[in-house]
């Protein structure tokens, strides 16, 4: 139960972030029990608020949630069910309503102030580098262009490529014809292979022949790898020849690979 | 060209299907009333519980993508067409009315819009890189390259040894799939540009309809609560967890379509269906495709969705003391239960 009620902690401590809005819903809801208007309304929206609030904070409820509905790592998706902003809006609606009696300067004076208290007590989600120039894919370029290139070079085989790390969750959004070794979260038999190409892409100096070692073992017909001539010589002298550059990247083939048989498995021609 | 056709494509996908299917879902009610955003929404709602019921045989039967495009596409399109004859008159006199309805729009009502269309425009336009579409966005492009539904690994391409517990109930993936097959567009154009467009502005159609109820008898308040959680959308990354975060930089991934969309949609059709004395059937029907539609975006929703039907159930049932809203509560959430039911088998 211990642990439980530190989790119920951790995630409204990672809920509410570094922002305010929280407090404002709080203070909102606490005001629906008081302000006149709709009554009735406000019993609903204040009732189903509360009802929400208990389901997440009463540990014996978040244990059950926890363990049986939606997982501990996602515990904090409860909290999308608590209507924040209609209950936020709602309230500076009605505190507008109420300034508007004294005058209509009095009403766009208290709506700019309202706009004003939600920009002071959040965090805008523009200019945070969340968003950058991209195409319509919204994919990183160089590797459509690697895939684009892929297509056009291979003609008849499977492409089972390996690719550097950059592009492992990407590609296959944009080229479902091109398999890999492993991808985000796999596959689901996460072999020491796939594992070791992941490390030697990360490495520096880098082992070309582990990585062509390891890519012949997975029957994988193409790597593509940053280009240059240490990789370049490297790989041809290991059966992957260049067949072509694509902005930074070699894409190197080695054809003895990328035969299917009848189940889907690669295998050595 | 090309892309002229897709875009018109998908304006009548994306908008106008479902706008239509919305219509003719609520065309029982005895008190008529235009509301786009409740057409909008409905529609939605009922869209997307027909692909859960449909697709998921598909899946398990491992039948063809194509042919589950069509056995939904036709009846679809084909209701659509019934509720455009059906309500020709009326679309063509809310056309002709629109110009003046602009026109008498309070202040507070163009700002929303400014602000909402800025917002997906933006998500439309910019860029944003998200891990998760590792298996959100390569589902679908899997999906139409392999003419499969959950066959092969979407990480890696292999086939699937057994299927992903986690994802096969919520087929949201393979919708991304059919719209790029209907527009003709790429599953990754449709994910990262074209469902933005239109799922941010219906995410703020949803928490219209409760502005509407919470204003019943001020659409200028309504209107004023719509701009002020606009702003509040946009002021939320606060934390990466909140639902504006969620909203505005991966509307096209099924968990934040249920948090901006359906949650607010299924908190709309409970008030309606358990807050009236004489519920129209409409509405729990309604509600019934919401919870549906819940299980087909994320397998949050399988779970989530009934705590919230709950909670406002049992807050409905203190005011009003009808065991009937229990009841009925309790058989929209079947859906739920029998997918809840087969995660636990299958996981």
């Amino acid at each position: 139960m211990k642990e439980t009620i530190e989790l119920i902690f951790r995630w409204l401590k990672a809920y509410v972030g570094t922002g305010w809005h929280w407090l404002l819903f709080l203070a909102a809801a606490v005001l629906l029990f008081f302000l006149r208007e709709a009554s009735k309304k406000r019993q609903i929206l204040a009732g189903y608020c509360i009802g929400i609030l208990f389901l997440y904070f009463f540990p014996l409820t978040a244990w059950i949630i926890m363990k049986a509905c939606i997982g501990t790592d996602t515990y904090w998706r409860m909290f999308w069910l608590l209507p924040v902003t209609p209950v936020i809006a709602y309230v500076l609606v009605l505190a507008v309503q109420r300034a508007e009696k004294r005058g209509r300067a009095e009403g766009i004076a208290a709506a700019a102030a309202c706009v004003l208290l939600i920009a002071v007590t959040g965090s805008c989600v523009y200019g945070k580098g969340q968003f950058t120039t991209g195409n319509r894919f919204k994919l990183n370029g160089d590797m459509m262009a690697v895939c684009n290139f892929l297509e056009d070079y291979n003609t008849d085989e499977e492409i089972y490529a390996s690719v550097p790390p950059e592009f492992v969750s990407y590609i296959r959004q944009y080229d479902a014809n091109i398999k890999q070794p492993y991808g985000r979260y796999g596959p689901e038999d996460w072999q020491p292979d796939q594992q070791k190409i992941e490390e030697i892409y990360k490495e520096n100096p880098v082992d070309f022949f582990g990585l062509t070692s390891v890519c012949k073992k997975l029957g994988i017909n193409y790597i593509i790898y940053p280009h240059s001539e240490e990789a370049a010589a490297a790989f041809t002298q290991d059966g992957y020849a260049l067949a072509g550059t694509v902005g930074k990247y070699g894409i190197f083939h080695n054809p003895a690979y990328g035969s299917e048989d009848d189940n889907g498995n690669q295998e050595e021609v | 060209m090309s892309m002229i056709i897709s875009a018109v494509l998908a304006v009548i996908v994306f908008l106008i299907v479902p706008a239509l299917i919305g219509m003719l879902a609520n065309v029982f009610r005895k008190k008529k009333h235009f509301s786009m955003a409740l057409f909008l929404v409905s529609g939605y709602g009922v869209l997307f519980a027909f692909f859960e019921l449909l697709v998921l045989p598909f899946i398990y039967l491992k039948l063809p993508f194509t042919l589950m495009v069509w056995i939904y596409s036709v009846p679809v399109g084909l209701l659509s067409l019934f509720s455009l004859y059906l309500h020709r008159r009326v679309l063509l006199e809310k056309l002709r009315g629109l110009p003046a309805a602009l026109k008498g729009l309070p202040w507070c009502a163009w700002l929303a819009a400014v602000l909402i269309l800025f917002q997906a425009g933006t998500a439309a336009v910019r860029m944003h890189v998200d891990d998760d579409d590792a298996f959100y966005v390569a589902t679908a492009t899997t999906t139409v390259t392999t003419d499969t539904i959950f066959q092969y690994d979407a990480y890696t391409g292999l086939p699937y040894e057994e299927l992903p517990s986690r994802y096969v109930l919520s087929p949201f993936p393979v919708w991304n799939a059919m719209m790029g097959t209907l527009t003709g567009l790429h599953p990754a154009i449709v994910a990262h540009t074209v469902m933005p467009a239109f799922y941010i502005p219906l995410s703020y159609a949803a928490l219209w309809l409760l502005a509407s109820w919470l204003f019943e008898k001020s659409k200028r308040n309504a209107w004023l609560l719509l701009f002020f959680a606009a702003v509040i959308q946009m002021f939320s990354f606060y934390s990466i967890y909140t639902g504006g975060t969620f909203l505005l930089v991966r509307i096209w991934q099924g968990k934040s379509f249920l948090a901006n969309v359906l949650i607010p949609a299924i908190l709309y059709f409970c008030i309606r269906a358990m807050n009236q004395r004489h519920p129209a059937r409409t509405d729990w029907l309604l509600l019934f495709a919401m919870m549906a539609a819940s299980c087909m975006v994320s397998s949050m929703g399988i779970m989530l969705a009934p705590v919230a039907l709950g909670v406002m159930g049992i807050v409905m049932y203190l005011r009003h003391r009808k065991l009937q809203i229990l009841g009925y509560g309790a058989a929209c959430c079947a859906v739920n239960l029998v997918c809840a039911a087969v995660y636990i088998l299958i996981r």
